[in-house]
């Protein structure tokens, strides 16, 4: 993913393992949510999924989540195949925690999970299943808003086309770990405003890979105060747009033809 | 009121005699279907009597228009509350501003309960009455003989509900052997017709070039088909048109009630079952539909018809709709159960039309509903109307049990036996009852077979067209 070793960036702080092996790993990278990580790790554990893994990426939280988050799975090591705290040296932003995440793994699904937003207990099944069955790049879900607005998402069947109007894929998905590295992995956006995951559904069709999409309600996406969508996202919305169309001028340009 | 009233005892009692010759299907009966059709007719003309003069008398008959709320709905203008029926009569009307709201729709509505009821339990037994001749009454003979030609227009760049309600007007038509053929706004204008039929006014003289149809919405011959609910902007869009149409045909019965107070000559039609379409048929093969691209079910074959069975029905629960704030706080409030269970929900926002382009495509609502147990009807506004492309088409066609908000009701379908309602706050109780219990699932399986069984038959093309063509014939003068 990049030409230094990512896993350089860090190191092992926790790992267990349960023998076994799982062919989804959440990834869930962890950066001062102290007040929510336990909620997206009780809705991984409540996968009805049976064999899974999870790595957390903490990257150098200075509140108590990474601690939290360890006492957590201690205390449910047996429900993980395998479980894997690593802790970045430094600050390095959401994209290369989610690098971090693909880095150390070596489970061929990986579903990016934020620290603070939740699974349905079926979500990572179905979409393991559903990506078995379409033999796509990756598989996402509609989504629910909760927190300080609830509602319902924006997301829809994948169709490269639509990428150059709008980002309406979320970046909890699960993806397949050979497209990802394919890809290069998560970029860094010029002035690390988000929508890396929104890049990387960019390339994906550009490389030709597909998403799929289920029409069910299997993830939660907090809106709050300090979310991406609601704060500095937005405000920088024609910014991004214009970085977006300059990363990809490809998808941009099919859509001014249309 | 009164001679309304006497009308309707009158109507009844012929239909009451209809009913006790139900079983001889005769021309008799046939007579006996067209005269009670003509007293329905008769009744609402009277019922519309102070509307017939200048279009002032026809919009205050009419009762729709709201000061206040044609004040809130138009912020751009600067006008007072007591200025606001001038500026509508004299500028607004035409420029289709907004002018009603649901809680004015509702209050009219209530004025008239007593006729609407009785209305609707009329074109029941008129329907039941049709359905058991059958094919011995054959009210398109007249159109056939003249050599009619009609055209059935609806917009290219509208939402597809308004596709399949335009297809299967037009084959229903021809079915009964009349030359139909169906065109969109970019058709020659001077194409010569008898009757050309406007599916979805709201869209069609409003999207693309269909504003250049605009003066041809009230010539001779003419008939706007009005799929709108009244208290939205889209049937305020189309209502000027709407009042200079020489024929309406109007989905809804209470909006079809509304529109004859104005003056307007109105027949309620809800499209009917029709066999060949393939709206009504199997639909095996739903590989092809991107939103089945992740599940297993949507790779093997199915033909619900051919195996009619609950539990081969792989999505428990299917909403296919637009976003609004009460249907985001149902389908949440239902996602405790949808963690069991499988529910879909093709959701989109309002602003985007759900053309076929757009992935979830038209026929995925009645290929996807024929693999659903339950379908779900959630009204956008408070006030729901019987909506037909989600109850009858999505629902009742494909085998589906429809679990309903509360809402207006139809002629031929009743609530409890063909479709159940549930106040929104407590439907999610009313599904899991459904799908979890044994008697739940005995009455989920009982209301689906006793809705196809109706649609099928009281609710076929054939009998629901009887209207319409004798309404067609008249406007020819035949």
């Amino acid at each position: 993913m990049r030409s230094y070793d990512v896993t350089s960036l860090g190191e092992i702080v926790y790992q267990t393992s349960q023998g076994g092996e799982a062919q989804v790993a959440a990834v869930i990278p962890l950066y001062n949510y102290a007040g929510t990580v336990l909620e997206a790790l009780d809705s991984v554990v409540r996968q009805d999924l049976p064999a899974l893994s999870v790595i957390i990426i903490d990257d150098a939280s200075t509140d108590q989540g990474g601690e939290e988050a360890r006492s957590f799975l201690e205390q449910h090591a047996a429900r993980f195949a395998e479980a894997r705290i690593v802790r970045h040296h430094h600050n390095q932003g959401l994209s290369m925690a989610r690098n971090s995440g693909i880095a150390w793994s070596s489970e061929p699904y990986l579903f990016m999970l934020d620290a603070d937003n939740r699974l349905r207990p079926p979500a990572l099944s179905r979409l393991h299943a559903a990506l078995q069955c379409s033999g796509a790049a990756f598989a996402y879900s509609q989504l629910r808003w909760f927190g300080d607005t609830e509602g319902i998402g924006l997301a829809d069947v994948w169709e490269p086309g639509r990428l150059a109007n709008d980002n309406y894929i979320d970046a909890m998905a699960l993806i397949r770990r050979d497209a990802l590295l394919l890809a290069g992995g998560y970029a860094a956006l010029a002035d690390g405003h988000g929508w890396e995951d929104y890049d990387l559904w960019c390339r994906f069709a550009e490389l030709g890979l597909e998403g799929v999409f289920l029409p069910e309600l299997l993830c939660d996406y907090r809106v709050h105060g300090a979310s991406m969508l609601r704060t500095r996202t937005n405000i920088h919305y024609e910014a991004l747009m214009a970085e977006m169309r300059l990363r990809h001028p490809g998808l941009f340009r099919a859509r001014a033809k249309r | 009121m009164a001679a309304l009233e006497s009308e309707i005892a009158a109507l009844l009692q012929r239909v009451a005699a209809t009913r006790r010759t139900e079983h001889a299907v005769s021309l008799q009966l046939a007579e006996q279907y067209i005269r009670a059709k003509r007293a329905i007719d008769a009744a609402a003309i009277m019922d519309g009597a102070a509307a017939t003069e200048s279009l002032e008398a026809r919009l205050r008959g009419c009762g729709l228009f709201d000061p206040e709320a044609y004040v809130t709905l138009n912020p751009d203008l600067d006008i007072e509350r007591h200025e606001a029926w001038q500026h509508f009569r004299d500028g607004g009307l035409g420029q289709r501003r907004p002018f009603t709201s649901p809680e004015i729709v509702a209050r009219l509505l209530a004025e008239m309960a007593a006729p609407l009821r009785a209305e609707q339990f009329c074109l029941t037994q008129l329907a039941e009455a049709g359905s058991a001749a059958g094919d011995k009454v054959d009210i398109a003979a007249p159109l056939r003989r003249r050599g009619t030609r009609i055209a059935v227009f609806c917009s290219s760049l509208g939402n597809f509900y308004m596709r399949e309600i335009a297809d299967l007007l037009a084959w229903g038509l021809q079915a009964e052997g009349i030359d139909t053929v169906q065109r969109d706004e970019t058709a020659d204008i001077d194409e010569p017709f008898d009757l050309r039929v406007f599916v979805a006014p709201h869209e069609f003289f409003w999207l693309g070039d269909g504003e250049g149809w605009t003066e041809v919405a009230e010539a001779a011959g003419s008939v706007l088909y009005n799929v709108e609910q009244p208290q939205t902007p889209w049937f305020c869009r189309a209502f000027p048109l709407l009042l200079k149409a020489p024929l309406i045909l109007d989905i809804n019965l209470q909006s079809a009630a509304i529109l004859r107070r104005a003056g307007c000559e109105v027949v309620h039609f809800m499209p009917g079952h029709l066999p060949t379409a393939r709206y009504a048929q199997p639909y095996p093969d739903i590989s092809g539909i991107p939103l089945t691209k992740g599940y297993a079910f949507a790779r093997q074959p199915y033909n619900w018809l051919a195996r009619n069975r609950l539990d081969e029905r792989p999505i428990d629960l299917l909403f296919i709709g637009a976003r609004a704030p009460r249907r985001d706080d149902t389908l949440i409030r239902l996602q405790e159960l949808a963690d069991r269970h499988r529910f879909w929900y093709v959701y989109r926002e309002p602003s985007a039309p759900f053309t076929g382009q757009s992935g979830a495509a038209a026929e995925a609502g009645w290929a996807l509903a024929q693999r659903a147990k339950i379908v779900l009807n959630l009204h956008r506004d408070w006030i729901g109307y019987f909506e037909w492309p989600r109850m009858v088409l999505q629902g009742f066609w494909q085998g589906a049990c429809v679990v309903s908000d509360p809402g207006l009701s139809a002629p031929i379908f009743t609530s409890g036996v063909h479709y159940l309602e549930e106040n929104l706050r407590h439907i999610g109780e009313l599904v899991r009852w459904l799908l979890e219990t044994e008697d739940g699932r005995d009455k989920l399986d009982r209301t689906r077979m006793a809705a196809y069984e109706r649609a099928s038959s009281v609710g076929s093309m054939h009998v629901s067209l009887g209207p319409v063509l004798e309404a067609l014939a008249a406007a020819l003068r035949i």
